[in-house]
């Protein structure tokens, strides 16, 4: 028995439908290799998901901290600047490499969650 | 043959249990205060139109009859009954925090679309500083103002709130919320009336679920 | 750290991670508004059992780590602030 769903436009649908495609086939391999061919892309993209993966996690809790109330304004400041600094530095590093910005994800398991 | 996880609860459901998603029979498995519900099975189930739906309707089936249950992920398999106790043991803290959150609760899910190129930049305190701009733009951006009215508007009714953001557009964001299961009707008359106040943005609203988002610890 | 898993086991769990992914791109691509929901819902979410990478070189697996009994928020384990500061506005 299908359940009902609001009804979407044409294009949100085909917009969750690349979302839901993107995410499950990014997921498929959670695991790193470092290959000899190509040594400098390899650990470029593990170090670089790595931190990104740690950076959303850093600004999750930033964000939840924020929004608790349990930050001081200075400290907001300051981890926003830094957090900034990180996303941009990474997404540099990134582009220098010639590594896409989809790469940088992992979904792992319980841990996605944290991000 | 390993075990296909079904959900974990606190007690075991009431009443029968019926088949898994292979149509293997389901059964319940105590933890010393949780349980789950599991299906023997060969192999990892494929995922098809029909076995997603049925994991769906074993998941609904479950959460129905027991006060509080934890949808696990389709096709989430252990190797054998010591695997599964290991899996338990290792979570159980976090499995209790989260049960006890969901109890009574389901789930609405709430899928945000924006049209129009979003204008970056918002009215901000001229006090804030470029740092707390940033992080308040990044917690907008899984939250979206857009539909900050409709949000605040179903706050009294919403047990617990995550978001996800996409950069698939016009999607942007997925909203989830935990509500009671006696606010259900309240909540669709609120969203109703709140749904019409969206200026720039679409929603498309659907549950009850089971609370698959809120499984989790976050 | 677990040294459980046999080396092929590894490669056939990749091996099978890939036939889902594609056996969803299937699903998705006809899929109507419900069945996208389906999808993202039990597939996307729900408690998870793995929660693990595997790091390897020049295609051995080396090294496996869960991550998960690493990683914490603070406060959780901490105290918020580690008791440093109290609730703030």
């Amino acid at each position: 028995m299908k359940r009902p769903v609001a009804p979407l436009r044409a294009k949100d649908l085909d917009a969750l439908r690349a979302d839901l495609e993107g995410r499950i086939g990014r997921a498929s391999a959670p695991r790193w290799n470092v290959n000899p061919e190509d040594a400098q892309r390899s650990v470029a993209r593990l170090v670089l998901t790595l931190v990104e993966f740690l950076r959303r996690l850093l600004e999750k809790q930033a964000i939840r901290r924020m929004d608790a109330g349990t930050l001081a304004p200075e400290e907001v400041e300051a981890i926003g600047v830094a957090l900034m600094r990180l996303e941009e530095t990474v997404h540099e590093l990134a582009r220098r490499f010639g590594i896409p910005k989809e790469e940088l994800n992992l979904d792992l398991g319980p841990l996605g969650k944290l991000i | 043959m390993k075990l296909l996880v079904y959900a974990i609860a606190r007690s075991a459901p009431r009443g029968k249990l019926g088949v898994g998603v292979q149509r293997e029979a389901l059964a319940v498995r105590a933890h010393g205060g949780l349980v789950s519900i599991v299906g023997k099975v060969a192999s990892s189930p494929r995922i098809t139109e029909e076995s997603l739906y049925a994991h769906d309707r074993i998941v609904r089936r479950i959460a129905a009859r027991t006060s509080a249950a934890l949808p696990m992920r389709f096709g989430s398999t252990v190797v054998d009954e010591s695997a599964l106790e290991r899996f338990v043991e290792e979570r159980r803290g976090e499995f209790v925090q989260a049960l006890s959150k969901v109890r009574g609760c389901e789930q609405f899910t709430l899928r945000v679309f924006v049209d129009a190129s979003r204008a970056l930049e918002r009215p901000t305190l001229c006090t804030d500083g470029p740092g707390a701009r940033y992080l308040r733009a990044r917690a907008e951006s899984h939250f979206p103002p857009e539909i900050a009215q409709l949000r605040a508007l179903l706050a009294p009714l919403v047990k617990d709130e995550r978001a996800e953001a996409h950069d698939v557009p016009p999607l942007v964001a997925s909203v989830y919320h935990l509500v009671p299961r006696a606010s259900r009707a309240a909540y669709r008359a609120l969203y109703a009336r709140g749904v019409q106040e969206l200026a720039s943005a679409r929603v498309a609203l659907s549950g009850p679920w089971p609370t698959y988002a809120f499984a989790e610890s976050a | 750290m677990s040294g459980q898993r046999t080396h092929g086991a590894r490669r056939r769990a990749g091996a099978a991670l890939e036939s889902k992914s594609r056996e969803v791109g299937v699903l998705a691509e006809q899929a109507d508004a419900s069945l996208l929901e389906i999808v993202d819902h039990v597939l996307n979410k729900g408690v998870v059992i793995q929660g693990e990478v595997v790091l390897g070189v020049a295609s051995v697996d080396l090294v496996y780590v869960r991550l998960s009994a690493v990683l914490c928020a603070a406060d959780r384990v901490l105290g918020n602030g580690a008791g440093k500061r109290n609730k703030v506005r």
